[in-house]
């Protein structure tokens, strides 16, 4: 079984505007595995959200995918989200063979009526201020069982109960099935809204900044409900968050994404321990310790880039301490550098030459911390 | 914190009732006696933490006058500022500024961005000249690290909500108020730019003599400031003292809760690996509003038959914190000297 679910390529998301192309994510890579909470963090503009729409396929023009592959393997070919193992799919000629599940998928190339298929019974997602998406007339229960009957062949007494199923795993009482959204309060939206992604079973859940704007305690428990998804269904969960802290207690591997780019993964313990890039260094020197040393920080240096014009070489050179010549003029390619740590960086990397060098002085004594 | 006419900003058993849509039912607290008080003299911040729905904002509101309280009285420099003769109305007005939450909905889209700098210039007769109305709104401008040139002349909907934040910070720079409100100020704005928020408030602070009042549900960005600080529960103050205390040996259950529920950018101290005793509490309980009662009984760890039956009063933990908890009152808990406040896990 191939270990990779989700393998971005070179994908390229381009906005038209009058001013211009914008390229909001210009060449990102990515592989995420089976059964990890995967964390996407970058500062906002950068383009995390963008990756995300791209995978569940929902630019809308002026945007568009100008290139990439986003190839997902699911798992298995079966119907999986009936409980008596039937298959009672309409079939068509556009509908996803068992083959073309077993190789693997191009998300950037089915067409719609396959999309329908993914959606939700294989990826499902949480989007950003998705407390504000539920229905105000709908009764929370009506709304998880809608998504279940039009996206599976359950029958509507077993979608119910599927529905209180999924409630308790998030923890919220099955009273909540009764309720109006208004009823509710924020955390508790928030979580009934990832328990309608988690209705179908899906392979890949993907939240986008799920917990930003809730209370310190809301957030934990919708945190600890995604933690309980993951133990409990061996779902894979791509988090993006910008709040380095929530991507230590939750995920298990980390991208950083700056400028249209991922300049850095790593797992969460070793980049923390020891990020590489001079803009990840900043980034995490720059958390807030709660009952740490009270020391006056400063921001990165400089302004975000334009996304219409961003700098050539490496984007992150106008801010960088350690820019050399070459930074200006050539890109650095994500290369690993140790095993399953990748960083986009010429100070670690010789272009030329091909020579990892992870010992880099400059960067040694120069590290912020 | 005992009041006395010196305190410049005095606020004093201050209630806040809202009605129901059905008046038989029982009005919503959302203030419930707060009293605290800013010393006049040296310029303090004070940071009210509390999540929503504890009576953060309604508190904000009653301070700037806009929310008359439904008992109790704010106090500016010894008058009731809700009767106020006109002229010390805009004393008031003046020397104490407000930030709110959302800069999306402070301005008003069909001006740009020039006239909220202009409108208080003219307005507290700031500038004798064009020119000099200019200068002053350009220095103001450049105080929060915005360059004149890329604001001036623009709208709001072209600026970003950092910016917006900023401009409001440069407003308040302009006017040089004694006391800045500001309720959620960071809430819109993007983690990059809160140390800049945040550095220019210190700065107002130390470089100008402002004091601020900072209300947030974020304790991360609270420590960063440092100062006093209040922690609230559905309305009530139930911990305040210093900041550091509190964020250290957190006394309140809640408060220690609080503090635990704080994502820690450490991967090795996860919740998981940290302390199990703390699970189950972070569901919300009903809204309580049984005045004879502690606000906390049904999520609280410690609970006793007094928090039900009456009201924890404040008691002094240390010479720099005050919490209202029957766990520290020896008349109720003859254990309460054993009680140390729990040490915070990730601070070990």
């Amino acid at each position: 079984m191939n270990k990779t679910l989700l393998d971005i390529e070179n994908l390229r998301v381009y906005f038209h505007s009058v001013r211009g192309e914008y390229k909001v994510v210009d060449g990102v890579n990515l592989k995420v595995n089976r059964n990890e909470i995967f964390g996407l963090a970058g500062e906002s503009g950068c383009g995390k959200s963008t990756v995300i729409e791209a995978i569940m396929r929902l630019i809308r023009p002026p945007g568009y995918i100008q290139a990439g592959q986003i190839n997902f393997y699911p798992e298995s070919v079966a119907d999986n989200t009936h409980p008596d193992g039937k298959v009672r799919q309409k079939t068509g000629d556009d509908t996803l063979t068992a083959e073309q599940l077993a190789n693997g998928i191009d998300l950037v190339k089915i067409n719609e009526r396959a999309l329908q298929q993914v959606r939700w019974k294989y990826i499902s997602y949480v989007p950003q201020a998705s407390m504000n998406s539920l229905n105000p007339i709908m009764r929370i229960g009506a709304q998880m069982t809608d998504t279940m009957l039009v996206h599976s062949s359950y029958s509507k007494i077993e979608a119910q109960q599927r529905a209180a199923e999924v409630l308790e795993i998030v923890g919220l009482p099955p009273r909540v099935l009764w309720s109006y959204p208004h009823e509710l309060s924020g955390g508790m939206k928030q979580r009934a809204i990832i328990a309608i992604a988690m209705t179908l079973n899906p392979q890949l859940v993907i939240a986008d900044e799920p917990t930003t704007a809730l209370d310190v305690n809301v957030q934990r428990a919708i945190l600890e409900a995604i933690l309980n998804i993951k133990q409990e269904s061996g779902t894979t969960v791509m988090f993006v968050s910008h709040d380095l802290a929530v991507h230590a207690e939750l995920v298990d591997r980390l991208a950083i994404m700056y400028a249209g780019k991922i300049v850095e993964v790593d797992t969460v313990h070793k980049l923390f321990k020891e990020p590489l890039h001079p803009y990840s260094q900043r980034l995490f020197a720059s958390i807030p310790v709660l009952g740490g040393v009270r020391t006056r920080q400063e921001s990165i240096l400089g302004q975000a880039p334009d996304r219409l014009t961003w700098p050539t070489g490496c984007r992150f050179h106008p801010r960088c301490p350690f820019a050399m010549d070459k930074c200006k003029q050539i890109e650095p390619p994500l290369v690993e550098v140790e095993p399953g740590h990748q960083v986009a960086c010429h100070l670690y990397y010789d272009v030329d030459t091909r020579a990892i060098n992870l010992t880099n002085e400059k960067v040694q004594n120069g590290k912020l911390s | 914190m005992a009041n006395s006419p010196d305190h410049f900003l005095d606020v004093r058993n201050v209630s806040t009732h809202f009605h129901r849509r059905q008046r038989s039912q029982a009005p919503v607290v959302a203030v419930d006696d707060v009293s605290f008080s800013l010393p006049g003299g040296k310029p303090t911040l004070l940071t009210i933490v509390g999540e929503s729905g504890s009576g953060k904002t309604t508190l904000t509101r009653n301070m700037l006058g806009l929310t008359p309280p439904t008992s109790g009285s704010v106090l500016y420099q010894g008058k009731d500022i809700y009767h106020m003769s006109s002229e010390e109305w805009i004393d008031y007005r003046r020397e104490v500024q407000p930030v709110f939450q959302d800069p999306y909905a402070t301005y008003n889209p069909f001006y740009r961005i020039d006239r909220v700098l202009e409108v208080p210039i003219r307005k507290f007769k700031l500038a004798k000249s064009k020119d000099e109305a200019r200068s002053r709104m350009e220095e103001a401008l450049q105080a929060v690290d915005l360059r004149p040139s890329d604001v001036l002349g623009r709208y709001p909907h072209q600026l970003s909500g950092g910016e917006r934040q900023r401009i409001m910070l440069a407003r308040i720079y302009l006017i040089r108020p004694k006391l800045i409100i500001a309720d959620e100020p960071l809430s819109m704005i993007d983690a990059s730019l809160r140390t800049v928020f945040l550095n220019i408030l210190l700065d107002l602070r130390d470089n100008h003599g402002i004091s601020c009042i900072h209300i947030t549900h974020n304790l991360a960005t609270a420590y960063y400031l440092g100062g006093q600080m209040m922690i609230m529960c559905r309305g009530r103050v139930i911990e305040r003292g210093d900041m550091d205390t509190i964020v250290t040996k957190p006394s309140h259950p809640y408060t220690q809760l609080l503090i635990e529920s704080v994502p820690s950018p450490d991967p090795e101290l996860r919740w998981e690996r940290r302390k199990q005793e703390t699970k189950n509490l972070t569901e919300i309980s009903e809204l309580k509003t049984d005045v004879n009662a502690c606000v906390f009984t049904g999520r609280c760890p410690h609970v006793m038959p007094t928090c039900h039956t009456n009201r924890p009063q404040f008691i002094p933990i240390t010479p720099v914190q005050e919490s209202a908890c029957f766990l520290y009152d020896k008349a109720v808990n003859p254990e309460a000297s054993k009680v140390a406040p729990a040490r915070q896990a990730s601070a070990d």
